[in-house]
């Protein structure tokens, strides 16, 4: 057995059967921490004592056949921004370099309630905003992960780690789901707890997961939702699925592989018994751009406004000229973005009246080369309208870096998103992964 | 479709008043350097402040 190649689901199993120790898996993800991070550099601080003390207790109690939750043993990446108690959060910057929480955020709690052990931080960019931190791409480190859950979502597919924990305001967690190969999911903003978390701008931050299987989602999903998650009122039936492909704007934003991939999934989902049709944008679409930046500028201001003023080197020159831009609006002009941002999101929602599930590429492409994080072009409007939406591998791009798509439901709806993921999976039948 | 006044004559205008209050808040080497990107924000906040929307029509 090569636990680092196992999914969550596969060695919660395990651990559950006896047949993988919690201890003997993390010290087997250590050893390819030691072997891969220094390339990749998707983790920032590992307690490795700490770890395997928590890993000792977690396999007394599994001999004894006492689990404390779907998680038990699992060991779990936490961006850096996520308060985690007695363990370093530095938010990717100086600023808070020693910084010690002396609480633990919400999801952290949860995850800790639900057994997982959190293995440790995984780098964001600075501040969660554009400005890069040091992770590569797994798949070709000369190529950016994405951001701004650059490390989360990199120690998942160098296989350090089987689940990891993200964020995202734009499109933090879609796109560097999508640039690095794995399963990721940002649910409805009210689904999972943001409290205990550095803010981008909270009225758009969200939570998001990475893994290397939808059935991984779903578990962690389930520990991390703050309400109950009914499945859908009926199993997944492909031929009674509507799956509305959105051409414009998206498409015409992808690259022609990516075009291409969409194109032959789309082939192979109705083949698969899925109702597969284009969809219409509403006439507020257009205004997605302006809605989104408005409130992410004025939000990042009134959160750095002290900071800046403090710690003005601990910036990164993306993020001061968001704050300084966001510093230039006046009162009455955010709010009228949070009036029409309602407008957006009932507009938008009526997609659903047609379609159960929206397909769209993850990224234009596969990820860039260079350290810039990319464009959340493709996560954007999803975001803004607060629509759950999950990143799957599709295929390799001729570079043989991933390309990624990108499905989305109405709000609250993770139940029929997961279970159509789980069909959209099968058929894709992504088996690739990086060479480090 | 909803079109952005992106290419309004009140663009321009804005742009600058952006433009003074970024000189009174950052000073007029730092204003100048962001006279691009203020620019961009004033063709967003135009297309904000344009938007019709009614008290009865609030969702």
């Amino acid at each position: 057995m090569n636990p680092e190649a196992l999914t969550l689901v596969e060695a919660a199993g395990k651990i559950r059967d006896g047949v993988l120790s919690p201890l003997d898996y993390v010290q087997s993800l250590f050893a390819r921490v030691d072997a891969v991070d220094p390339r990749v550099q998707a983790w920032t601080t590992i307690d490795r004592a700490g770890v395997l003390a928590e890993a000792r207790q977690m396999e007394t109690e599994a001999r004894k056949k006492q689990f404390r939750g779907a998680l038990h043993g699992i060991p779990v990446g936490v961006k850096d921004i996520f308060y985690t108690k007695d363990l370093k959060t530095t938010m990717g910057s100086t600023a808070f370099a020693d910084f010690v929480p002396t609480y633990d955020a919400s999801v952290v709690k949860r995850l800790k309630n639900a057994g997982a052990i959190i293995m440790g931080k995984c780098v964001t960019t600075i501040l969660v905003f554009l400005d890069p931190g040091p992770t590569r791409n797994p798949w070709n480190t000369e190529h950016t992960p994405g951001g701004s859950s650059s490390g989360s979502a990199a120690a998942v597919a160098a296989r350090t780690c089987p689940v990891s924990i993200g964020s995202q305001t734009v499109g933090s967690v879609g796109r560097p789901g999508a640039y690095n190969g794995v399963v990721s999911i940002m649910p409805t903003q009210s689904r999972v707890n943001m409290a205990g978390a550095f803010p981008l701008a909270w009225s758009l931050d969200h939570v998001g997961i990475f893994s290397r299987s939808v059935g991984d989602i779903e578990v962690t999903l389930e520990c991390l939702s703050e309400t109950p998650m009914p499945s859908h009122p009926r199993r997944v039936d492909n031929h009674k699925l509507r799956i509305g492909i959105v051409k414009e704007f998206f498409l015409d934003k992808a690259d022609a592989e990516t075009r291409g991939k969409i194109d032959e999934l789309a082939g192979a989902l109705m083949n698969a018994g899925f109702q597969v049709a284009p969809v219409s944008l509403p006439a507020i679409f257009d205004l997605h751009p302006a809605i989104l930046r408005t409130l992410v500028r004025s939000e990042a201001a009134s959160t750095h406004e002290q900071l800046i003023l403090a710690k003005p080197n601990a910036y990164g020159p993306k993020l001061r000229d968001l704050v300084q831009m966001g510093e230039l609006i006046d009162a009455s002009t955010y709010l009228r973005a949070r009036r029409i941002r309602k407008h957006y999101q009932r507009d938008m929602v009526r997609l659903f009246d047609h379609f159960d599930v929206l397909l769209t590429p993850g990224a234009p492409g596969p990820a860039p080369a260079g350290m810039a994080t990319g464009d959340p072009v493709m996560q954007a409007p999803w975001t803004l309208a607060d629509f759950p939406t999950m990143t799957l591998p599709v295929g390799l791009a001729s570079n043989g870096l991933p390309l990624g798509i990108q499905l989305s439901a109405a709000p609250l709806h993770e139940g029929l998103l997961l279970e159509t993921a789980r069909a959209v999976e099968e058929v894709i039948g992504f088996k690739d992964q990086p060479r480090l | 479709m909803i079109t952005p006044p992106m290419n309004s004559p009140t663009v321009p205008i804005l742009a600058d008043e952006l433009h003074r209050r970024a000189v009174e808040k950052f000073g007029s080497e730092r204003a100048d350097a962001l006279r691009p990107d203020l620019l961009q924000l004033a063709r967003e906040l135009e297309a904000i402040n344009s938007y019709d929307i009614g008290f009865e029509d609030e969702p």
